[in-house]
């Protein structure tokens, strides 16, 4: 009975009557498919592509950022070539404007936002949902492309005990644990432990820098939940971690080049960045009549983090604490008609210490807003849905604004789903978290704006899937979609408007200030003959943005601008993914392909050229890129073996540390035009890898 | 020859479905994660719809009983739907 007790409360979604009315970010989350990987959702309103737990295990994906790696609709970068850091791009724009949810909980926010995506294991994953365009306003407005809501493994597992170690050719070592344990029928809880790093740094391209950083990541969390038969539901929980990073310039025996203390100009250059993370949450669901539904929730989060980071003589030393906080009243007043209303905050208070040469030290500043929100679902049956939200905020140094919201769903047949959504998205930005590559370089900054512009931006798009039987099911799809993100007010981190210097500025600074994407993608999918599925997806991305016309000063607060294609933004992509398992998935065979496109470069490396004199950027547009990736699986009860290789076509980015020459042929990191933040491919090139996966059941 | 030879094996083993308790997708993953490694099982399909477990089994290394413990040592109800010895069927 207890085992049943236990899993009917694991057939729960972490939320439920806190969001039961959106099926955008919960539809799929409680299903693990032991088969395929990532798929796109039929159910839920949001165009909204799932990577299963299956899936996270079709690569090392050792963290978050590397869960993306089959996905066409985030790509994944580097945000420099020297701190690790990771950042993902969804319907073409940074991932800053992707709001990171963890069991819908706003997390990864400003000071995380740089090495976020490397702070959650993948292993410590059940599922992953990717919602394009303008999603529910319950969770705030921050999302402006869309939402990426991380499932963790449930207290309500009956795995009390999963562990998953890994091991890289690049001495890239991963060793995650999991315990779910359920106490009793009311109690259970999910300890989640996790170390990782590297041992030996490494110069492949032997421009003396190290391709990738020395890293000690260890983080501890804890779960727990609580179950009444009555329905009240409470979950809290508590996670720490620790994370120290050192690149640049490799010294003796794998080690850098440089002690942290010892920073001067023209001495070896590194970075050196310490974080420490906290977080802690509570969430508590209650309902008010016997069929729940009536109920109301809380959702409180709070976070501490703090960076000590070196960059060369610079450093950058930010504190941020955050709370948000999240009160709900959900009616289901008939199958068709549902509403949720609400009150919320978001409050972050960050402090900085900039200490870098012709730079000023940002003053401490204190964001927030606070507001109410209300939404309304309209079901008619299985064929229509149509939902409309609004969050009414008051906005730090901003003021009042309003943030509509709608989203509908017709499906007229079974086989056939049409999405369409639109809204609007606000967020703070916190320009040197936001681009933490800038303090990579060498360069003058340019500030015209003080503290934190609110960004403002709208996202309207749509979505059709077709399914159809095809070879062994009927779950073969297409799927066809196109959205556009258009700003009415962003921050733009500018490398061409002065030589040698990041210019920071608002659209709203300039003369016909735009800036505006367009994405489409098209999906594919199908299992032709049992066990073997194909997925094949291609994304198309035209980025661009008002910049300052070259060398222009602001006239009256006014600066003249022209418009061009962002930089640095790969215009396409395409995926294949090949699965073949054998009878009872004793044997799984994992393949993936992508092509990247091309981008545009920074007008100042239209000129770069390698040891043989070659441009390496002719017509100023990165070269278009394969990228190659194999996993085998054996499978024994209760043990998975697995042995993989990643960038098999062994592709790297040529010159990665831009700048002048010295005497001894290396890049001299003391004057202004050294830059290490120009990333547009692989760092790394051929990795080879193997792990094991053990998953101890619970029996009774 | 091989052919002919894994006829012959296929023809040998046996198949058995079981009602079972399971009501949810985890359960149905509860069950082909652990199920498909027992000794003797050679095909496994779960239906969470009619929540039946379709064993084929290798009769010499397993059994009925042995693969009803094996499920309810997840915490599952097992009761034989239909036992048929697909050697029989065939005769």
């Amino acid at each position: 009975m207890a085992a049943l007790c236990a899993s009917a409360q694991t057939e729960m979604p972490d939320t439920v009557g806190m969001y039961r009315d959106r099926t955008d970010s919960l539809a799929e989350a409680t299903t693990v498919s032991a088969t395929g990987g990532n798929f796109i959702s039929k159910r839920s309103d949001l165009r909204t592509e799932v990577i299963s737990a299956a899936g996270l295990c079709k690569m090392a994906c050792c963290n978050l950022a590397e869960s993306f790696e089959n996905s066409a609709s985030v790509t994944v970068g580097f945000s420099d070539a020297v701190t690790g850091a990771r950042q993902i791009r969804l319907l073409g724009l940074s991932g800053i404007y992707t709001q990171m949810l963890d069991e819908n909980r706003p997390v990864m926010r400003g000071l995380g936002a740089p090495f976020g995506l490397s702070y959650i294991p993948g292993q410590w994953l059940e599922s992953i949902q990717i919602a394009k365009g303008a999603a529910s306003v319950i969770n705030g407005v921050e999302s402006i492309t869309g939402q990426i809501n991380m499932e963790h493994r449930k207290p309500t597992d009956e795995k009390p005990l999963f562990v998953n170690a890994a091991v890289m050719s690049d001495t890239k070592m991963d060793l995650n644990v999991a315990s779910s344990l359920q106490l009793n029928d009311r109690w259970s809880t999910a300890v989640l432990g996790h170390v990782s790093g590297n041992v030996v740094g490494m110069d492949h391209n032997r421009d003396g820098f190290m391709d990738d950083p020395l890293q000690l990541i260890y983080s501890l969390s804890n779960r727990w939940l609580y179950y009444s038969p009555g329905g009240t539901q409470v979950r809290f929980g508590l996670k720490g971690l620790r994370h120290t990073s050192r690149g640049g310039m490799l010294g003796e025996h794998g080690r850098p080049a440089y002690d942290r203390n010892s920073f001067a100009p023209g001495r070896p250059w590194g970075s050196d960045i310490a974080t420490t993370y906290l977080n802690g949450y509570l969430k508590v669901g209650v309902p008010l009549n016997d069929d729940n539904s009536q109920n109301i929730a809380l959702v409180a989060d709070g976070t501490w983090q703090k960076m000590d980071a070196y960059f060369g003589a610079a450093s950058w030393r930010p504190t941020q604490g955050s709370a948000f906080l999240n009160l709900l009243y959900q009616n289901e007043m008939s199958e068709a008609h549902h509403f949720t209303v609400g009150l919320t905050g978001i409050y972050d208070a960050l402090s900085q210490h900039l200490q870098r040469a012709g730079s000023i030290s940002p003053a401490p500043v204190r964001l927030g807003n606070a507001g109410a929100f209300g939404e309304y679902t309209f079901h008619l049956e299985e064929k229509f849905t149509a939902i409309a939200g609004l969050h009414a905020d008051w906005y730090s140094g901003a003021g009042f604004r309003l943030s509509p919201r709608v989203t509908l769903k017709y499906a007229p047949v079974e086989q056939l789903v049409l999405r369409a959504n639109g809204g609007r998205g606000l967020r703070h930005s916190q320009p040197i978290a936001d681009h933490i590559g800038v303090l990579s370089t060498g360069k003058d900054f340019d500030w015209t704006f003080d503290g934190s512009p609110l960004e403002d931006a709208w996202t309207f798009g749509g979505n059709i899937t077709w399914s159809f039987p095809l070879g062994a099911t009927d779950g073969a799809y297409v799927s066809f979609d196109y959205f556009r993100s258009q700003f009415a007010n962003q921050v733009v981190v500018d490398y061409e408007r002065f030589d040698d210097t990041i210019s920071f500025y608002t659209l709203n600074q300039l003369r016909d200030g735009r800036s505006y994407t367009d994405n489409f993608q098209l999906d594919f999918s199908c299992e032709p003959v049992e066990r073997f599925t194909i997925t094949l997806t291609g994304r198309y991305t035209h980025a661009v943005s008002a910049y300052a016309t070259h060398g222009a000063l602001g006239s009256g607060g006014v600066i003249s601008s022209q418009l061009r294609e962002k930089p640095m933004v790969s215009r396409a992509k395409a995926v294949l993914n090949l699965q073949y398992a054998t009878h009872l998935r004793k044997w799984i065979f994992d393949f993936t392909a992508s092509v990247n496109g091309s981008a545009r470069v920074y007008d100042f490396m239209k000129e770069l050229r390698d040891e043989n004199g070659n441009l390496l950027y002719a017509g100023g547009r990165t070269p278009v890129y394969p990228l190659l990736y194999l996993q085998v699986t054996r499978r024994f009860k209760g043990v998975d073996l697995y042995v993989g290789g990643e960038n098999l076509t062994n592709f790297k980015q040529k010159n990665v540390i831009i700048g002048t020459r010295g005497a001894d042929g290396r890049i001299d990191t003391s004057l202004k035009n050294f830059d290490a933040s120009c990333i547009w491919g692989p760092l790394m090139g051929i990795k080879v890898y193997a792990g094991v996966r053990i998953t101890l059941w619970k029996t009774v | 020859m091989k052919f002919l030879l894994t006829l012959a094996l296929l023809a040998a083993f046996s198949d058995v479905t079981f009602v079972t308790s399971i009501h949810c997708k985890k359960c149905v993953n509860k069950i082909e994660e652990n199920l498909s490694f027992e000794k003797g099982v050679k095909d496994l399909k779960v239906n969470l719809n009619d929540k039946t477990v379709y064993i084929k089994y290798d009769g010499k290394k397993t059994d009925v009983e042995k693969l009803a413990k094996a499920i309810n040592k997840f915490g599952y109800t097992a009761v034989v739907k239909e036992e048929a010895d697909t050697a029989g069927d065939k005769k």
